[in-house]
């Protein structure tokens, strides 16, 4: 257990900050940091929690670990796809937990300088929601989302799917504001 | 003996920071124990003892400014003990002192950081000098005792660190274990169920016995409660006298960690806020002193305690205002909403700003700090109180976190786990028996009442509304309540885990717990589950 911890930490300190991990949703390609990447993990079964909101997916037993895992394209409204041979979850370290992120698939590791990443411009139309986007990465023919990991995780809808499940929900449902 | 120089002692160090640390506790207890009734001059022989032990085993290993210090503190003793100068209280301040500062120096020595402490180690030695009618004579040549006899080792010194990964091991061990039985369920022949038999007794006893041996006496953090309550009590200029019983029950190591912190709070808050000064507690016809009672009991599975004051106790009126004024109690419930649920806000969040602590003598500093805590570790806290006469906060813990037994029931196709130290019994009733009465749902056991839940629906999920239920009778703090499941999987002993961040949000459950097939099947949170039937207003959350 120590040694992996030590090797997880020098893996910390290796990885540069402008190192991203791309992944795919539909076409469109996403980055998140990569130094914040634990793991990346095949589809496993995973706990459904009957109370949580819709786009959590479950929870995965990671080698003994419990860890959340949060299915990208519920969170972000894409249409629903079965998970396939691609489909991957990112786990991504968040308050000492293991959370998981579920993607239709995972493509490399790349390097996007500081100087490359845009601001999303004021009229941007984007399919995930601007306040979780840092910026765009310009490179030479692809053009990556980069995205707040921290944002993702603990920006939950929480408060609008509890209300939403509170009124549509059983007698002792309160409708506190 | 000339051999003996070249030795290296620092090999005695850890030994001498231990017996410096008992030893200042002794100190402690017995200048308490004097400053409580100077009569108690036998208690001035336990300090010197600590004074001069210190002395010699601080020269033995060079710490002369420690050595130096003691023996000037042993010297005041010497002259107490004589009669040359009275106990005073400006004595045993000075000798509180002394022995706080020789405990840091001492402290520092393990760190291997040391500051120069001579300007304080004068200013001291000064006070000590004026203290007594003698004059104080410069530190003597202290003697180097013989080295104690060779004893055959009985016990050895073990990092925690080494017991909490030896008991995770085990938790991985029965978590195979469980998969192995799942896996050959059914299959192979008498001999291999016969190794399985082994190997299952020798994973319960190891687990027991690293079990046993995280266990400390409560007393490894009770023993610093008496000084803090008295330096509190006096701060304050209030007059309170802690009384702890059953300090010699045993708690695992991590539970106790995680509730001194907690203990702590309570204490301060009985200290400051409970507890009425002198003056005030004359006027009601009281004795000048408070009494501050901190009671470990042990009961089945589980270890209780109180923490009990009999200070001026929560105004129950100005508490239900307030709960109405913040939001925490609709108006139109204040009246009807019993003072127990009341009570319950105390240990809601955000229940605490200052505002709220001066209406509410201050009851309101971090009780939910104490509620996540006893939470977190699968317990309960619950406080009663009485106006004019005191207040009485009551947790109930477990003996140790992790590895637990559990029944697997299952609801609406899924497997949920619940700790069976809490489970009375299961029982199936008919669905006729289960009467609707006002709002809630009742069964008849023997003559008793009982609250009925029906799972499927707290939960939000389908399932069969048969003839039947099958329910799981919970008892948690003296209350039963029926959990109506659609069936009873099993027992298993497993190991709890906890959630991250983002699955403590979810309601209903408090962890996690890993299944022979290697499934996560989720702990339903059952103490929450008496809140809800108490609170309604907050579901599950109490």
């Amino acid at each position: 257990m120590a040694q992996a911890g030590a090797q997880a930490e020098l893996g910390a300190e290796e990885i540069e900050k402008d190192q991203y991990l791309v992944f795919k949703i539909t076409s469109q390609e996403y980055a998140i940091q990569a130094a914040r990447v634990q793991e990346i993990s095949r589809v496993a079964a995973t706990t459904n929690v009957p109370t949580a909101p819709p786009y959590i997916e479950g929870i995965l037993n990671l080698r003994g670990q419990l860890a959340t895992v949060i299915n990208f394209r519920k969170k972000f409204g894409f249409d629903p796809k079965e998970a396939d041979e691609d489909t991957r979850i990112i786990i991504v370290e968040h308050g000492g937990f293991p959370i998981g992120v579920m993607v239709d698939s995972v493509e490399e590791v790349i390097r996007i300088p500081d100087d490359k990443v845009q601001k999303l411009p004021e009229a941007a139309a984007t399919s995930v929601s601007r306040e979780y986007v840092t910026g765009v990465g310009m490179l030479e023919d692809r053009l990556v989302v980069v995205l707040d990991a921290d944002k993702i995780l603990t920006k939950s809808e929480f408060a609008e799917a509890e209300a939403a499940r509170r009124t549509s929900g059983g007698e002792e449902a309160e409708k506190t504001a | 003996m000339a051999d003996e120089d070249k030795i290296d002692l620092s090999i005695f160090l850890n030994e001498y920071l231990s017996d410096a640390a008992v030893g200042f506790q002794k100190a402690s207890d017995a200048l308490l124990a004097l400053e409580k009734d100077r009569g108690r001059v036998e208690k001035l022989d336990e300090v010197a003892r600590v004074f001069h032990t210190l002395k010699s085993s601080s020269a033995m290993l060079g710490f002369d400014d420690i050595a130096g210090l003691a023996h000037c503190a042993e010297d005041i003793l010497v002259k107490l003990k004589g009669n040359q100068i009275s106990v005073s209280q400006g004595v045993i301040d000075i000798l509180f002192e002394t022995a706080d500062t020789l405990e840091r120096m001492v402290t520092e020595r393990g760190e291997k950081v040391v500051s120069d402490w001579g300007a304080r180690i004068t200013e001291l030695m000064e006070k000590i000098k004026t203290a007594g009618t003698a004059q104080s004579e410069a530190a003597a040549p202290v003697i180097i005792p013989a080295p104690p006899p060779i004893e055959k080792i009985e016990t050895v010194r073990v990092h925690i660190g080494l017991l909490d990964e030896l008991f995770n091991q085990v938790g991985e061990l029965l978590i195979a274990k469980n998969r192995l039985d799942t896996i050959l369920r059914g299959t192979g022949g008498k001999e291999l169920r016969e190794v399985l038999a082994t190997i299952a007794r020798t994973v319960n006893a190891i687990q027991e016995n690293v079990t046993a041996a995280r266990l400390v006496p409560v007393d490894e953090i009770f023993q610093k409660f008496p000084r803090m309550v008295r330096d509190l009590a006096r701060e304050q200029r209030k007059e309170v006298d802690l009384i702890m019983e059953g300090r010699e029950i045993e708690l695992d190591k991590s539970v106790l960690d995680a509730i001194s912190e907690p203990l702590m709070h309570l204490l301060r808050n009985a200290v400051g806020h409970g507890i009425e000064s002198p003056t005030e507690r004359e006027a009601q016809g009281k004795g000048k002193r408070g009494t501050l009672k901190l009671t470990t009991k042990r009961a089945e599975n589980h270890i209780l305690m109180d923490v009990e004051d009999d200070g001026r106790g929560i105004d129950l009126g100005r508490m239900r205002e307030t709960a109405v004024m913040k939001g925490f109690i609709k108006p139109e419930e204040a009246e009807l909403i019993s003072d127990a649920d009341v009570m319950k806000v105390l240990f809601s969040p955000g229940f605490s700003s200052v505002e709220y602590v001066t209406n509410l003598s201050g009851r309101g500093i971090g009780l939910n700090v104490v509620k996540i805590a006893a939470r977190e570790l699968g317990g309960t806290v619950d406080v009663v109180t009485q106006r004019g006469k005191g207040t009485r906060f009551s947790m109930m813990l477990p003996l140790t976190t992790a590895i637990v037994q559990t029944l697997l029931v299952e609801v609406g196709g899924h497997v949920f786990a619940i700790p069976s130290e809490i489970v009375l019994e299961t029982m199936r009733i008919a669905a006729s028996d289960i009467k609707e009465v006002a709002d809630r749902r009742i069964f008849v056991r023997g003559t008793e009442v009982i609250s009925f839940f029906l799972m499927n629906d707290i939960l939000g999920m389908g399932g069969r509304h048969g003839k039947e239920h099958d329910v799981v009778i919970v008892h948690m703090g003296g209350k039963f309540i029926g959990l109506g499941v659609d069936g009873v999987v099993g027992q298993m002993d497993n190991i709890i885990k906890p959630f991250d961040p983002i699955a403590q949000e979810f309601k209903g459950f408090s962890g996690g717990t890993i299944l022979g097939d290697g499934r996560v099947a989720l702990l339903l949170d059952v103490a929450a589950m008496f809140g809800f039937e108490t609170l309604r207003k907050e579901r599950y959350s109490v």
